[in-house]
């Protein structure tokens, strides 16, 4: 009977729809005095209200939902006579859904002071469209999903109701949106040449519609080059915002790598590199929401090397990878958040000694901090090992030195740099200013999830059942990985400590560092200004000379017709007239024979 | 741009050493293992040209042919005479179950003769921080610009007045 009921659902609707209701019930309205980002900050009781209930219920009931569905259930329609598949359940898609349902539940409880409706309303939707997209069957209704993760998703950004947050928006929206285009530009091709939507294997082999359905999910994957907008983005959305948009975009694209270009050689490098290149900027990135940004990507390219790699424990590395990652970094953004709300800033420049006000959020951020660095006993060592072993398995052996060397860069800025210029190093000016501990609801949300990050690195056991494939008799503990990993870790920070004493790290600065996205922000309409008024200016010079000719060409026609100083009214002699009949007679002449010959 | 120099150092000088005390014990507890306990295999492998590669059942495409057989009396030249019991897969068997051959200690497992190298991880780690940290700091003469580069707090219709002016 639940079966049935659950059946007669795609996984994600009830998130999708459910997030309509909330406006729907009673509520208190945002608080007047011009909080931030909406969050109520009454310290001590605070209501939860219908609202809060709905928004708690939603993705239990979800993740019941999809549980319900077994192994292998899909539902086939035929729209506009073509074959569609709504709803695939396999143990790819059903992992994902189950991290996209905790990752929502997490949130919602972070938010639960949040009384901007705007914002909860499109963060679970959001967490919605993000289900339905990874149990989705076919490119039709992967791409309706797919935008509209992006169309719900903005609004978490546009919700600062700021001039930047305005502008941001945009930008990612537009970004966003040509993702869409291009996968559905792409489905067009692939249907044209395969005569099927089915969402399975791709590979790029040539094909014009691999190739952008490939591009489309780069871009929300955050290749490098195609990944300025996360940087740019993540970090303006609202203290709730950028936690639930840390979860969903980038792991949904992950998915759809795993499941289309499996084993595609061409992501080893890709990822490879995505790992490497955001660490540089993470260290002298002052904003630390920006950083756990650039942190994220480089995640997201430790995933995209497994899924590259593309063997059955590379594919179960990436997937358990992302679900480890959708938790630490989610707390990790808790935390930012957390002291967004009560310093009013998270710039490294401007922060420091938080953690006499705030030991528990602090707490947390060193769990965080541990878990994505890797350290033996939490959740990032049990996974990223999988995708390290599998890319050396393969002798990937440059890949292999670049993720260690990217595992160390992690430590710099998500292990040591995050924690240690928010909570600790010198005391902050705001310090007195901060009223205390984060609201009691923002605190829970962290625990869970400080909760998970260890429970899974000490019994990792429950994650390793839920992956794709069978993981047989693999473990991450044996004496050699944890002592290299505890080698590769301390000797990283060895370096930390040795570079402070020397003054070397470098101090945090208030600055913007610029990123690809000054191609498209700087460049680009800069350079189109300088054109547009080139050809400006060049038309103008070329209006005047031209009409300087023209009249110079005039004057001297007139003067061919005007030998000497006759005038218009003048009659011409009858000689030249005639001479001038004769010419045109000639003329006439030639002009016929020819088209004669011609015809 | 100030930089980050206000205020007082918020954990006492005390604290601070005995943290570093502690985080140098461990790193030298966890250098000592590897030189204590892997030391002895990894010496007594040293003159030997072969070295060990645990994934020998790795996809024979990808694999050095100096890592294809194990360095093991049991060496088969190819695939089709290696005994059905070999795992065929490389998911779940590189944890190693070989026995160690050193008469002291462990028997340190990895695909990379360098990674055997006592304290290899701990070496690389010090020196890619640190190039990191350098490498950004040379990073930052080319991309660092000024807190309002992009303008992006700027009203909105002063940027379309500023545009409608300007057509």
């Amino acid at each position: 009977m639940l079966e049935n009921i659950a059946a007669s659902l795609p996984p994600g609707l009830i998130l999708l729809f459910g997030a309509l209701l909330l406006p729907l019930l009673p509520g208190e309205s945002p608080p007047a005095d011009g909080s931030a980002d909406g969050i109520w900050p009454l310290s001590g009781k605070s209501k939860m209200g219908m609202r809060g209930v709905l928004m708690l219920l939603l993705p239990i009931l979800g993740l019941i939902q999809m549980w319900l569905l077994p192994l292998g259930h899909s539902s086939d329609v035929e729209l506009f006579g073509y074959a569609l598949q709504p709803v695939r359940v396999d143990r790819l898609s059903r992992i994902f859904g189950t991290i996209f349902h905790i990752a929502a539940l997490i949130s919602v409880i972070y938010s639960l002071r949040v009384r901007d409706t705007l914002q909860n309303l499109s963060g679970l939707a959001y967490a919605g469209a993000a289900i339905g997209a990874v149990f989705a069957g076919d490119l039709i209704t992967l791409f309706v999903y797919w935008e509209l993760t992006a169309l719900t998703s903005v609004f978490l950004i546009w919700a600062r109701r700021t001039n930047r947050a305005a502008r941001v928006g945009m930008r990612y929206l537009i970004v966003q949106v040509l993702s869409g285009v291009l996968l559905l530009a792409g489905t067009l091709f692939h249907y044209a040449d395969t005569g099927s939507l089915a969402f399975d294997l791709l590979s790029l082999d040539g094909s014009i519609g691999h190739l952008l359905i490939f591009l489309a999910f780069g871009i929300k994957a955050a290749f490098p080059m195609l990944h300025s907008w996360l940087e740019d983005s993540y970090p303006e959305a609202t203290i709730t915002g950028t936690v639930w948009m840390s979860a969903f975009t980038t792991k949904m694209a992950i998915y759809a790598l795993a499941r289309g270009f499996a084993g595609t050689e061409i992501l080893i490098p890709i990822g490879a590199a995505m790992t490497a290149f955001p660490v540089f900027y993470a260290v002298i990135e002052n904003d630390l929401r920006r950083v756990l940004s650039y942190s994220l990507n480089n995640q997201l390219g430790f995933m995209v090397v497994g899924v590259g790699v593309g063997t059955e424990l590379a594919i179960n590395g990436a997937a358990a990878h992302a679900f480890a990652h959708i938790l630490y970094k989610g707390l990790l953004f808790m935390t930012m958040g957390a002291v967004l709300l009560r310093a009013g800033t998270v710039k490294g420049s401007d922060l420091g000694g938080l953690w006499r006000k705030m030991p528990w959020t602090t707490a947390f951020c060193v769990i965080g901090a541990m878990a994505i660095s890797a350290f033996p006993l939490f959740s990032g060592f049990v996974t990223k090992s999988m995708i390290l072993t599998a890319a050396a398995d393969e002798g990937y052996t440059w890949t292999f030195l670049i993720l260690l060397f990217a595992s160390a860069g992690v430590l710099d800025h998500s292990g040591i740099k995050i924690p240690y210029f928010a909570f600790f190093a010198h005391d902050s000016k705001l310090l007195p200013k901060i009223s205390g501990e984060a609201p009691r609801n923002m605190l829970v949300a962290m625990a869970i999830a400080a909760f998970l990050c260890i429970a899974i690195g000490v019994f990792p056991a429950p994650l390793y059942a839920l992956l794709p494939y069978d993981v047989g008799d693999y473990s991450a503990y044996d004496l050699t990985h944890v002592v290299t990993q505890t080698q590769l870790l301390l000797g990283s920070a060895a370096a930390f400590v040795f570079l402070q004493k020397k003054g070397w790290y470098p101090a945090e600065l208030r600055s913007t560092v610029l990123d690809v996205d000054w191609v498209y922000r700087k460049l680009l309409p800069g350079g189109l200004k300088a054109t547009y008024n080139a050809i400006d200016k060049g038309a103008e010079r070329t209006k005047a000379a031209v009409g300087r000719a023209v009249l110079a060409s005039v004057n001297r026609f007139g003067q061919f017709f005007r030998p000497g100083d006759r005038s218009f009214g003048e009659p011409w002699p009858s000689g030249e007239t005639a001479m001038w009949a004769a010419v045109v007679l000639v003329a006439y002449l030639v002009v016929s024979i020819v088209s004669s010959q011609v015809g | 741009m100030s930089e980050h120099e206000h205020g007082l150092p918020s954990v006492d000088a005390r604290g601070v050493k005995r943290v570093l005390w502690i985080f140098y014990a461990a790193l030298a507890v966890f250098i000592a293992i590897d030189v204590v306990w892997f030391g002895p295999d990894w010496l007594s492998n040293l003159g030997q040209d072969t070295h060990h590669v645990e994934s020998a059942y790795a996809d024979p495409a990808h694999a050095d042919p100096a890592h294809a057989a194990p360095d093991t009396e049991e060496h088969w030249p190819n695939a089709e005479d290696s005994p059905q019991d070999q795992p065929q897969h490389p998911v779940g068997h590189t944890a190693e179950t070989r026995t160690d051959q050193a008469s002291f200690g462990g028997h340190k497992h990895g695909h990379y003769a360098f990674e055997k190298v006592p304290a290899f991880h701990a070496l690389y780690g010090f020196a890619g921080f640190v190039f990191l940290v350098l490498a950004a700091r040379v990073l930052r003469l080319f991309v660092m610009k000024d807190e309002d580069y992009y303008g992006d707090d700027a009203p909105l219709d002063a940027e379309q007045h500023a545009e409608d002016g300007h057509a």
